[in-house]
């Protein structure tokens, strides 16, 4: 029964549907000790999947696939080609890290007997954005972004820290409003076209004279983006919730919800790029864009240079990466697409990392504020170089992963516009700052180390921070596994 | 003759609602409110697909031919049962992190806690 | 005139009706809006369900109609009612409210931009709009020889897009869970005082077996008729809280535990993944019913029971599961 054929014919469902299943039957039924190992074994699995699609994507191969055998305008439909993948696999990645990371210490954060819940709540929450990333009808994504972001409330509020409720209630709030636009925008795209396969919508929207409605439906749903993604006026839930989730979730969650919806945004705007009415729109909209990414970079980094805790710095670096990312996307052209795709790769794999390397600073010393920092890690060469390299990573040093995705950046914008570089020079001299105020902190403490507490760091954390640090080098080294991957971005996409 | 009433009313609460957001500063009102905010997306998508003097979408034979009527449009009715959904689910959540928030913090007063933080 | 059947009344007629109640909906949510107290909110917001309510049936939209009646309109207003009661200080039931002038005149232009913009939307229930001559028009002609269910709704919801009611259900099951995480405490004594009114324990003796066969006759006759899993499942978990309310939390867990509660929810969303992967296993796609038998339409048939049995388990479920924790919070000292 187990036919090799069977599972290579559905693997488009299977990704979604083996973590959702396995984590309801580890939220419901499975004894406390082993729901770890569970979770594992699924999220290897699911890797193993993700890595099989990527592979015959590489290879310019187009998966569809029909839900219930019905063709598509009357089903719903998965159709997965280059960016998906890419977005696929990095998703799926990075929950494996956060899972294996989160092996002895998450009884630190958890009551023993809500474990199980908690695993099953983040397969669900995977399962939520993989479904994102792979659909191509619109109303199914919602219900996706839904599965996803409840599950994530759940899972930052139940942090012990003290502001951990308020912060996810801000996100539901945000959260909420944000996929209430989304669903709006879709009400009237579906208005004016009667399809919510995105495919068909771009075929009706050839000959459709309701232009006004049309315009004001894709705003809904580019707003509705911007809300989740994190972009500067609408940023005011992202510093509370990375400070205050469960280290255990804030690996993944400060990686992908972020960038699952700036996909969403790329795959629309590549989806009606070739429409004329669009096309005049979207020269507006990139000039609103590239304002408010400017304004992100520079006033974030300079936010963050204030503050006083590891966490919330890092939040104020993402809204400026972000920041990056939109900038690219707001060039639109070919090589705009395939640079901002680089920069969420880069960007997520160095967050990831460095979260991993701070949870190690938490566990021994029990706070990620500047001040109260234990010299705990000077006697520990092997994280103070890792701590360093992802930090490099973040400012732009060559030979790390950041450095590939600015100089890419910056070759992208020197052929546009000279002045947009004006900019991207003074963040990451803001950037440098900041960087520079953490390592200082970290490496030249003076606070007394307490002898009782000597360093302890478990074999899964080690584990995965080696792992996240040498595939921010690898990323570094050998542009394969970021920039590369785009070739031919363009002609493989679906429009 | 006033048309498109329904529009116009769903529209109306929408931004109530966000305002009734931005401007509550008890949490179990903002996510009342959020509720209202949703039911206003509903009532426009329902309205979309009314159609005059049509009949409610149970056919009337199993083959359209023989008895071809015009039925009211079914799609947005599917998709609004998934929101109403959604929305309860919403509420049940942001309902359960309230009283995490009144056990941890004490107050579920917005002015409040944003003294707390400073 | 003892039945309103809109479809007799004159276009104008209807559309005065229609508009009337569209106003009531405005004046509940203004005086939402502006109420500072919470109590008063929730029952603006009670009575805002029951109209929405009126006005799906008189879009000729059933099904949402009772969808709405049954979990929005009853169980949207228990669980803030149960939030409010946990909380009890007073002076934490009023909303302080400071309206700034420049946020009125931003809503009141943003109203006024959005209401010109509501005139260049297809006419209200002109059968000429785009949306209707698209997949909708194919549903309609096609849905009762291919799926062989009278009910166009519940053939959709089930065949068509069921994988779209697949993610509903796990949605209420996440939010299920999240609340499970948050508030469901080992050490948690459920209530034990319950009302001893005769009045109230007759009623309850009376009404319970009516309401049971109601939720079992609209779940299993979801084809045929407005309703399905979902309507069946909140009327069923109504049911129960009605038990709970009228008895007390720890009578009726006596007869069904929240460990019991648990694994229900998971159950029905195990049995919609099942048929799902059981269709895989046929040879087609997920959730493809017509492999499932040999013959096409009896395969759709058994797919769509199955898979709405489903979805009454796990709503029924969760509903009475977040209702249980909701009420039993306040017996837990932190």
């Amino acid at each position: 029964m187990l036919d090799m054929k069977l599972i290579l014919n559905n693997l488009p469902s299977i990704i979604v549907i083996l973590p959702l299943i396995s984590g309801i039957i580890i939220a419901v039924s499975v004894k406390k000790k082993y729901a770890w190992h569970y979770s594992f074994f699924t999220i290897v699995t699911t890797l193993v999947c993700g890595l099989v699609i990527f592979y015959l994507t590489q290879n310019n191969f187009q998966i569809n696939y029909e839900f219930g055998g019905w063709p598509a305008p009357k089903g719903i439909e998965y159709k997965i080609d280059k960016l998906s993948a890419i977005i696929l696999t990095l998703t799926v990645t990075i929950a494996t890290f956060a899972i294996i990371y989160s092996k002895k210490i998450i009884i630190k954060e958890i009551s023993l007997n809500k474990i199980p819940i908690f695993y099953g709540l983040f397969l669900i929450c995977v399962s939520g954005y993989i479904g994102i990333t792979v659909t191509a009808d619109l109303f199914n994504l919602y219900v996706f972004l839904e599965i996803s972001s409840l599950a994530s409330y759940g899972l930052i509020a139940i942090g012990n820290k003290k502001f951990s409720s308020y912060s996810a209630f801000e996100y539901l709030t945000f959260g909420i409003i944000a996929a209430t636009f989304i669903l709006l925008g879709i009400g009237f795209l579906y208005s004016t076209t009667g399809a919510l396969n995105l495919y068909d919508i771009k075929n009706q929207l050839q000959n459709n004279e309701f232009h006004l409605i049309n315009l004001a439906g894709i705003s809904f749903i580019i707003i509705g983006i911007l809300l989740k993604a994190a972009i500067f006026p609408l940023h005011i839930w992202l510093p509370n919730v990375y400070q205050n989730a469960p280290n255990s979730i804030i690996i993944f969650l400060s990686a992908i919800p972020t960038k699952i919806a700036i996909y969403v945004m790329i795959r629309i705007i590549i989806t009606f790029y070739e429409l004329e009415f669009f096309t005049k729109y979207i020269d507006k909209l990139n000039i609103i864009l590239q304002i408010l990414s400017f304004v992100a970079i520079i006033l974030a980094s300079l936010v963050a240079i204030f503050q006083e805790d590891i966490k919330r710095i890092l939040a104020y670096s993402t809204i400026a990466q972000i920041g990056y990312i939109i900038l690219s996307i707001s060039l639109s052209n070919n090589e705009a697409f395939k640079v901002a795709v680089t920069l969420m790769i880069n960007h997520s794999i160095t967050k990831s990392s460095l979260f991993m390397c701070f949870g190690v600073l938490e566990h021994n010393t029990g706070t990620t504020n500047l001040k109260k920092l234990s010299s705990c890690l000077l006697n520990q060469p092997l994280m103070l170089i890792m701590i360093t390299i992802n930090l490099a990573s973040l400012f732009g040093i060559p030979l790390t992963a950041g450095f590939i995705s600015k100089w890419y950046l910056i070759k992208l914008i020197l052929d546009v516009n000279l002045w947009f570089v004006i900019p991207i020079i003074i963040g990451s001299i803001l950037s440098f700052i900041y960087i520079i105020k953490i390592f200082e902190a970290i490496a030249f403490n003076k606070n007394k180390l307490d002898e009782i507490n000597k360093f302890t760091i478990t074999k899964s954390m080690f584990l995965t921070c080696l792992a996240g640090t040498s595939l921010n080098l690898l990323l570094g080294i050998n542009t394969y596994f970021n920039y590369q991957l785009t070739d031919n971005f363009f002609e493989t996409i679906i429009r | 003759m006033i048309t498109n009433y329904n529009f116009l009313i769903a529209f109306t609460i929408f931004i109530l609602g966000i305002f009734a957001i931005i401007t509550s500063k008890n949490l179990i009102k903002k996510l009342l409110a959020l509720g209202i905010f949703q039911a206003s997306v509903l009532l426009f998508y329902v309205s979309l697909s009314k159609i005059h003097f049509a009949k409610i979408p149970i056919l009337k034979c199993l083959n359209f031919d023989k008895c071809p009527e015009i039925y009211a449009n079914p799609l947005p009715h599917i998709l609004m049962l998934t929101a109403i959904v959604v929305g309860v689910a919403s509420l049940a959540v942001g309902l359960a992190i309230i009283i995490r928030i009144k056990e941890s913090l004490g107050t579920i007063d917005e002015s409040e806690i944003d003294n707390m933080r400073d | 005139m003892t039945n309103f059947d809109f479809a007799a009344i004159d276009l104008q007629l209807s559309l005065i009706i229609e508009s009337f109640i569209l106003s009531l909906l405005l004046i509940l949510t203004i005086l939402f809006v502006f109420s500072k107290n919470l109590y008063f909110a929730i029952i603006y917001l009670i009575f805002f369900s029951l109209c929405m309510a009126i006005m799906y049936i008189a879009m000729y939209a059933p099904d949402v109609s009772m969808t709405e009646a049954a979990i929005g309109a009853s169980l949207t207003t228990i669980f803030p009612f149960l939030t409010l009661h946990y909380i009890k200080a007073d002076n934490q039931s009023n909303d302080k409210i400071k309206f700034s002038f420049i946020a009125i005149i931003t809503a009141l232009t943003l109203i006024i931009c959005l209401a010109i913009f509501s005139y260049m939307l297809p006419e209200y229930g002109n059968l000429k709009a785009p949306i209707h001559h698209y997949t909708a028009n194919s549903y309609i002609t096609s849905s009762g020889e291919e799926i062989g269910i009278v009910s166009v709704v519940a053939s959709i919801l089930a065949s068509y897009r069921g994988y779209d009611t697949f993610g509903e259900t796990v949605v209420i099951l996440t939010a299920g869970l999240c609340v499970t995480l948050l508030l469901y405490e080992k050490k948690i004594t459920p209530m034990n005082k319950s009302s001893n009114d005769i009045i109230l324990s007759s009623t309850l003796k009376l009404l319970l077996p009516i309401i049971l066969l109601y939720s079992l006759y609209i779940q299993f006759h979801g084809e045929i008729s407005p309703g399905g899993g979902f309507q069946a499942g909140a009327i069923l978990a109504t049911a129960m809280i009605l038990v709970c309310l009228i008895t007390n939390i720890k009578y009726f867990l006596q007869f069904i535990s929240v460990k019991l509660l648990t694994k229900l929810s998971g159950l029905g969303v195990a049995i919609y993944g099942l048929v799902g992967i059981f269709s895989m296993i046929r040879g087609g796609n997920f959730l493809e019913y017509s492999l499932l038998l040999d013959n096409k339409i009896n395969g759709q048939k058994l797919g769509i029971f199955i898979i709405e049995l489903g979805v009454g388990i796990t709503v029924f479920a969760v509903l009475t599961l977040m209702f249980i924790l909701f009420a039993s919070r306040q017996n837990y000292d932190n």
